[in-house]
């Protein structure tokens, strides 16, 4: 517990950090979108949205689907079951952590 | 306030912002409505003036032009189909679910015509030896078809709607299901022809437009 009195141990280490929620937030909202699409909403290298997007996939949070779209590849991240009731307990927690409920 | 906090309170609102707009992303495949709506409303036309007899050709013309025009829309909308999925929010729900409604609506009036026409003629034995009865039976039979295909437009249409959260796209839906009361009712009539044309404009070619214009471009910024 910090002197403010947030506990830090609360919060979903995944999912903390601005371009991770934001994925996580986008995909809550569409439940699908390929990597240059979410780029667009989430902004960032391509290096740097990989990284993150390996991170919440090895989390089980998101599927990633790899295919070709006449002959160019494609990525799909799918939000998963269990990353939606990570994202929505990260939400709850982070309006607790505020005093405010999420509407 | 402290920073900690304030940092957080912008996660938050970074967060519904972004999950609003994922939820939001426009219906992609509204120039698909425009193209197969077109194909169906020439068809219908042709299949109307050929009925009348205000096109003097044969009524085996009909089922020809069906197929062909049917054949043409889907060879153009399976390449257009492969370019939108290229489009932002084409992997979302609202295009997803309403992709897969109007694929099994296609499907099943393809399946629907193409049974009853074989069922009724026989493999290629219909250009050879069909009678002007078997002929009527067919004209009576298919005459269903376009109340049964504006019901399922309508089922099809108010999925999209819900998916898409798009109010316009469900009154479609309810102009769809007046549609096939209407063309029930005009069932074994030629005016239920131009009643199913003028029908297909309202329910896929004007929402397919209204769709198109507020769907995103390919090279447009996201």
């Amino acid at each position: 517990m910090n002197p403010e009195g947030y506990d830090y141990r609360e919060i979903d280490d995944v999912i903390h950090g601005r371009v991770r929620l934001a994925i996580m937030a986008y995909l809550s909202g569409a439940g699908a979108a390929d990597f240059n699409e979410l780029k667009s909403k989430v902004g960032g290298t391509d290096g740097n949205l990989s990284v993150h997007i390996s991170r919440l996939e090895e989390a089980g949070y998101i599927e990633v689907e790899k295919r070709f779209v006449g002959k160019k590849p494609q990525t799909v991240c799918h939000l998963t079951e269990k990353g939606r009731s990570a994202f929505l307990g990260y939400i709850a927690r982070l309006g607790d952590l505020l005093s405010l409920k999420p509407k | 306030m402290s920073e900690l906090r304030q940092r957080l309170q912008e996660d938050l609102s970074l967060a519904r912002g972004l999950a609003e707009e994922g939820r939001r992303a426009p219906l992609i495949g509204g120039v698909l409505y425009v193209v197969w709506g077109a194909a169906v409303f020439g068809c219908l036309m042709f299949n109307w003036a050929v009925t009348t007899r205000a096109l003097p050709v044969s009524p085996w013309a009909i089922p020809v032009v069906w197929f062909l025009g049917m054949g043409a829309a889907a060879v153009i909308a399976s390449g257009i189909g492969a370019r939108l999925k290229t489009l932002p929010g084409a992997a979302g729900i609202g295009n997803t679910v309403s992709g897969a409604v109007w694929r099994a609506v296609g499907l099943f009036q393809g399946i629907f015509a193409t049974t009853l026409f074989v069922s009724l003629f026989g493999a290629p034995a219909w250009m050879f030896g069909a009678t002007a009865g078997e002929g009527r039976i067919f004209a009576a039979a298919f005459s269903i078809f376009l109340p049964v295909s504006f019901g399922a437009y309508s089922v099809a249409l108010a999925a999209s709607a819900a998916a898409a959260k798009s109010r316009m796209l469900q009154q479609f839906s309810l102009a769809s299901l007046a549609l096939m009361a209407l063309t029930l009712a005009l069932i074994g009539r030629s005016e239920q022809l131009l009643v199913g044309g003028a029908g297909t404009l309202l329910v896929c070619v004007l929402p397919g437009w209204l769709l198109m214009r507020r769907a995103p471009k390919a090279d447009e910024p996201q």
